[in-house]
């Protein structure tokens, strides 16, 4: 006899077949899957974003708020069509930044991830002193360049690093009368507004020429923190090489106390 | 005001932003439109500059009258004339006032010029050629027209799109989250590219070419980060209008491209202010003609045209004939010739003749130019390397790297291609991918504002 307590409608595995899925079906439930999952991260990405400008703008504005309609600020149809007004508002807005110490100090510190050799209150990342937004080097006529003497044997050269980390060039020219000229060519010093004094001593001399030199300058100029000076040779020693690299300023040591 | 004004940035359009949204109707977003622009060029100036807002009714009335009279070609014609001759008094008095120096009652101060005049200009007379064309009807709304010619969007650095293009979005547009977090996301790259990016190169460049030292290096390196500059600017900017754009609900294309070595000087060209580029070929008919001398004549007159739209200067009308006479060549012989060389070799062609070309717009004179040409082959210079050039670049080495992968499209398509593949990996790597692109989209974000700010104070 026949339990019918434990009847089973599907007596074999498999006999009654369950309809297959669409394709169509799985296909828009996968697109629909990935339109939510990119319209949960766009989400957050707006969210952020929108936060960031939110906090920015309000953190902006009560900071430089305060003083941001002054007194002598008054908006009328005169002021405002002027242009004053709202001049008067962007400078009182720019000039009163929140934490512009710690604003300053944040993007040193990033920008150490700019880049090779970045310090904090670098001097150098600003616009380098040896630039001038105005001078074009190019389009600014030679200086005249002085007569060079073919003759090199007659060149002397000599390069001086002082205690203060200036380079003074000398050379002497010895002319075809024997008579000796010497012209202070050059004044290279590396410009470093921390260092007040150096105590060490570089000093490089190099002669060009084969005979002894009848007359050599050399000479050490105490210069009081003169800004830096581009070197302008007037001589052109022929017989002198020039370097592939543009030679590192000598940076002085700490001044010992 | 520009775009990268703090109280622009932080203060009118995050305002002007959450006005627009709280209506969904065009007309309501439009006004919106409007006075935020009229705000954003009156500011800090006289009003009345916005008074050349007025201008567009010409533009309108030449459209209506251009469009009532379709049969009557010649009275078109010289309508249209009529209409390119304003719009270049207007350009010329107002974006190219320098010219005017001398001239007293046509000086005007600095800071009464208004802001992207030749694109403004552009603008009305595109309209009116669209209607001459036959590609768009004359706007019955004048308030539509005003706010295709008056929006602060693409003022500063395009994109040039023609009315025809715009009027469906100006009448209806709809806005959604995929428009609002891609604007967000090009507002960002944009002003990263302006405040972060380009005043990197513009350092080299002063170190290299401004300098007292002329070095090769520095000739080189500095001429390369002039071109960058200018490039990052424009792209920036650009990006910066496209943001504000999607933002506002308002899809522009693009007006840059990436620069591809297979399509030579030409693209090279078409790579930079790609909508003004096109815009200029298609009023001087250069891709409609077949005669190759008249096309080379066609795109000689197209070249001086953009030159002088860029500058009112004999060196920029120089280097726009000269870049103009390259891409005539290229058309005729040149481009077919070098189809099958390697790509290296044509990035090397490309590399040269950018310098040479678009070097002279670096210099005042002939003296100068030449000198530079010479200083890149190492005549008449000391020196290899500077040190401030070095130190410009060593300093700023991973931007410089980034800015590398930006502009060398091989570069930029595999990094993308790897970041795709990754994220498609799997559900996790797909959220990983996205949550890392929102972290660095942030940084962005808060180191330009920090950059702002410190050189607002400074």
């Amino acid at each position: 006899m026949k339990d019918f307590k434990n009847f089973s409608i599907v007596e074999e595995e498999g006999e009654y077949e369950a309809p297959k899925e669409c394709e169509l079906a799985e296909l828009a439930s996968q697109k629909l899957e990935k339109d939510n999952t990119e319209a949960h991260y766009r989400f957050i990405n707006i969210l952020t974003l929108t936060l960031i400008l939110i906090f920015a703008s309000i953190l902006f504005l009560t900071v430089s708020g305060s003083d941001i309609v002054d007194n002598n600020n008054v908006l009328n149809w005169k002021s405002f069509s002027s242009g004053d007004y709202t001049r008067s508002l962007k400078r009182s807005y720019d000039s009163d930044l929140p934490f512009p110490e710690e604003m300053k100090m944040l993007e040193e510190r990033l920008s150490l991830i700019y880049g090779i050799g970045n310090k904090v209150s670098d001097p150098v990342k600003e616009i380098d002193e040896f630039t001038d937004t105005q001078h074009n080097s190019f389009d600014q006529p030679d200086e005249p360049e002085p007569e060079t003497n073919n003759n090199d044997e007659k060149v002397v050269t000599s390069v001086v690093t002082d205690e203060m980390g200036i380079t003074v060039t000398t050379e002497a020219e010895k002319d075809d009368d024997g008579k000796v000229t010497t012209t202070t060519t050059a004044i290279d010093r590396p410009y470093d507004e921390d260092e007040d004094s150096t105590t060490s001593t570089t000093t490089t001399a190099t002669t060009t020429n084969t005979d002894p030199p009848e007359f050599t300058v050399t000479e050490t100029y105490p210069v009081e923190q003169p800004g830096p000076t581009t070197t302008t040779t007037t001589t052109t020693a022929e017989t002198t090489t020039p370097t592939e690299t543009e030679p590192e300023p000598v940076i002085p040591d700490e001044p010992e106390e | 005001m520009v775009y990268s004004d703090l109280i622009f940035l932080l203060g009118l359009f995050p305002i002007a932003a959450i006005l627009s949204f709280l209506d969904r109707s065009a007309e309501y977003k439009n006004l919106i439109l409007i006075l935020t622009s009229v705000l954003f060029f009156s500011w800090g100036r006289p009003f009345a500059v916005c008074l050349i807002f007025l201008s567009c009714i010409f533009d309108w009335l030449i459209g209506m009258a251009v469009s009532k009279n379709v049969e009557r070609r010649v009275l078109c014609t010289l309508l249209l004339i009529l209409d390119a001759l304003f719009n270049i008094a207007l350009f010329l008095v107002f974006g190219h006032n320098y010219l005017f120096d001398s001239i007293k009652d046509l000086s005007f101060e600095s800071t009464v010029l208004p802001l992207g005049m030749g694109y403004y200009c552009v603008r009305g007379f595109s309209y009116v050629f669209d209607i001459y064309k036959g590609r768009a009807e004359y706007e019955r709304n004048i308030l539509c027209l005003l706010t295709y010619m008056v929006s602060f969007h693409f003022m500063m650095a395009g994109p040039h799109i023609s009315y025809s293009k715009l009027e469906p979005s100006i009448r209806n547009r709809e806005m959604d989250g995929r428009k609002l977090n891609d604007g967000f996301v090009s507002l960002v790259l944009g002003l990263g590219k302006v405040v972060i990016l380009a005043p990197v190169f513009e350092r080299i460049k002063l170190s290299g070419l401004n300098g007292h030292e002329i070095t090769t290096l520095g000739c080189w390196l500095g001429m390369m980060s002039f071109f960058a500059e200018g490039y990052f600017i424009l792209t920036g900017l650009s990006d910066m209008a496209k943001g504000f754009g999607l933002i506002n609900g308002f899809e522009y294309p693009s007006n840059y491209t990436d620069i591809e070595a297979d399509n030579l000087f030409t693209g090279l060209v078409r790579s930079f202010n790609t909508t003004i580029v096109d815009f200029f070929s298609d009023v001087f008919a250069c891709r409609r003609v077949n005669n190759p001398i008249l096309k080379a004549l066609l795109i000689l007159l197209c070249g001086a045209a953009i030159s002088m739209w860029y500058e009112a200067k004999v060196t920029f009308l120089i280097v726009g004939l000269a870049a103009a006479l390259l891409i005539a060549i290229e058309k005729l012989f040149l481009g077919k010739a070098m189809l099958k060389l390697p790509a290296a070799v044509k990035y090397l062609y490309l590399v040269i003749t950018a310098m040479v070309i678009f070097g002279g717009l670096y210099f005042d004179s002939l003296y100068g130019y030449k000198k530079w040409l010479l200083a890149l082959v190492n005549v008449n210079t000391k020196y290899m390397l500077s040190v401030s050039v070095k130190d410009g670049v060593m300093k700023n080495l991973t931007l410089i790297i980034i800015a590398f992968f930006i502009v060398f499209a091989p570069a930029k398509k595999f990094v993308l291609g790897l970041w795709k593949d990754l994220s498609r990996r799997s559900r996790r790597f797909y959220g990983f991918t996205k949550i890392t692109q929102t972290v660095l989209t942030a940084f962005i974000f808060v180191l330009s504002i920090i950059t702002l700010a410190v050189q607002t104070t400074a």
